[in-house]
């Protein structure tokens, strides 16, 4: 049985879509700790 | 495009730039480091932020960015979904990491845990699977490192192995923990934007669509959902992914050194910002038959792709992307050997009344001696990143039951424990030899699993967690 190709499609953008929020979420979590003095 | 994608001097260049900067930065951040637990363990007081970012980079290592689209070419779409189920390894371990906070206040290594919780016998096997471990991890680092840059600029393997194992130690000697976390940081940055500009090159410039209708007519096993040896691999892959997180002492150090409250929401993050990452490497390669690359060796299947796409910009990103993973990876496990050789073999063992500057004297030769007996190991180019990793999954998955049962069950005992761990070992290495690398750690933890089954079922006392709480390290 072989992956059809809405499915395919599905999970490569979907997998992309959350790696792009990736460094937005660290870069805010960054920003957050750094005003709140707690990076260490 | 030449033979190379990249000139050696380029390739020579980005290495030689990023060694500095490292090197700089992880000597800055290690002025404040006053105290050998400052060193080892970032004076347990690392920010979310961090904790995250860490915790994600240093599981993106040269196997995501190598390894995934290396088995994604030989397994298909099972390859990188199976991949990406490692990350339950971090997933599963984030309340786990909140209980080995809260049962070990003082502890210094997951070796601390096993001696305390189980006593010397399975201290002994745990250590002997700990170190063969850490050493088949920090030679697959090793070799990568000297892979990659043989593959994209042609200098000689032994030159960028040798240059990526001097940065990092380098780094790590000087700032230790801190600039461990620090670097990854960066790093894990870096590797997200790099692998997710490369795909995104994939799509608009070769196209989802062409890419499946190409795999559908000329190598349709690549999609297929009943790969059965795809399928052994993905259970495999999960068993191994647990295996390794849960004994490692680089994770377990990560988790002693965040602050209090943040291990739990830290693993969990990290492992979610992971999940995707092996089905992005791994697409880059299933673009490869596509693009008409068959590379000679298939753990360089992601980076010519991406060279391949983009010429000289691919290939620099791609550098730079696998580059970091590296290091993200080779840090934290030349920090958390060099914690475990210190605070297990030379304090407990040898110089219980060492100085706090003698440990952190001894830790940073340790540092050094895991540098160079890695890169003795790495002379010779021993096996494919794949073939030794898989080995190690023998070992690591024997751990499981061991650790979690010891985290939170009073009835396993330490003979159980160790016996365990040992027969698992041995079985999934018979299992590796005599059926496939993608049934060791399946064998190997059904076996641990089952051992301690019997272990819990005829306890005949329950394990005091007071007995975790030793004051002083």
């Amino acid at each position: 049985m072989q992956l059809p190709e809405l499915a395919f499609a599905i999970l490569i953008i979907a997998a992309l879509a959350l790696s792009c929020l990736t460094p937005i979420i660290l870069l805010a979590l960054f920003v957050k700790d750094y005003f709140s003095k707690t990076i260490w | 495009m030449t033979e190379f994608a990249l000139d050696t001097s380029v390739g020579l260049t980005i290495v030689v730039l990023f060694g500095i900067f490292w090197v700089v930065f992880g000597f800055w951040l290690g002025r404040k480091n006053k105290t050998h637990e400052d060193f080892a363990l970032a004076g347990r007081n690392v920010g979310f932020a961090f904790a995250a970012a860490t915790a994600m980079a240093t599981w993106v290592t040269s196997n995501t960015t190598l390894v995934a689209p290396q088995l994604t070419y030989q397994f298909g779409i099972w390859g990188m979904i199976g991949y990406s189920f490692a990350a339950l390894g971090l997933l599963l371990f984030a309340p786990m990491a909140k209980r080995i906070k809260k049962l070990l206040p003082n502890g210094y290594t997951s070796g601390d845990f096993v001696r305390l919780r189980y006593g010397q016998a399975a201290w002994w096997v745990f250590i002997i699977i700990s170190v063969v471990y850490a050493f088949g991890w920090l030679i697959s680092l090793g070799m990568a490192g000297g892979i990659l840059l043989e593959s994209l600029s042609g200098l000689d393997y032994h030159i960028g192995m040798t240059a990526i194992l001097i940065i990092c130690v380098g780094y790590t000697l000087f700032g230790g923990m801190r600039a461990v976390i620090a670097t990854d940081f960066i790093q894990a940055l870096i590797i997200i934007v790099g692998i997710s500009a490369i795909a995104f090159w994939l799509i608009n410039n070769v196209g989802l669509d062409s890419i499946h209708q190409n795999l559908s007519a000329e190598h349709p096993q690549l999609l297929d959902l009943l790969f059965p040896a795809a399928v052994m691999f993905l259970f495999n892959n999960i068993f191994f992914g647990l295996g390794e997180i849960f004994h490692s002492n680089v994770w377990w150090s990560r988790a002693l050194s965040f602050k209090q409250g943040v291990a739990y929401k830290a693993y969990l993050t990290g492992g979610l910002m992971w999940l995707p990452i092996p089905i992005v490497t791994g697409f880059i390669a299933l673009a490869a038959p596509q693009l008409g690359i068959f590379p000679p060796s298939a753990d360089m299947i992601g980076p010519t792709v991406a060279a391949a796409v983009r010429g000289t910009t691919g290939a620099v990103l791609v550098f730079i992307v696998i580059f970091s993973a590296l290091a993200s990876s080779l840090d934290s496990l030349l920090a958390a050997t060099s914690d475990l050789v210190t605070q297990d073999l030379f304090h407990k063992k040898l110089c219980p009344n060492a100085s706090d500057k003698s440990l952190l004297r001894f830790n940073r030769y340790c540092i050094l001696g895991l540098g160079v007996m890695t890169w003795l190991f790495c002379l010779p180019r021993i096996a494919t990143l794949g073939a030794l990793l898989n080995f190690a999954g023998a070992f690591v998955a024997s751990t499981i039951w061991p650790i979690v049962l010891g985290l939170y069950s009073r009835r396993l005992s330490g003979g159980y424990a160790a016996l365990a761990m040992a027969a698992g070992t041995g079985l999934g290495l018979v299992g590796y030899f005599m059926v496939g690398f993608y049934v060791a750690a399946l064998i190997s933890c059904a076996v641990s699993g089952l051992i301690c089954a019997l272990g819990v079922w005829r306890a005949q006392s329950l394990f005091d967690w007071q007995q975790l709480n030793e004051e002083g390290g």
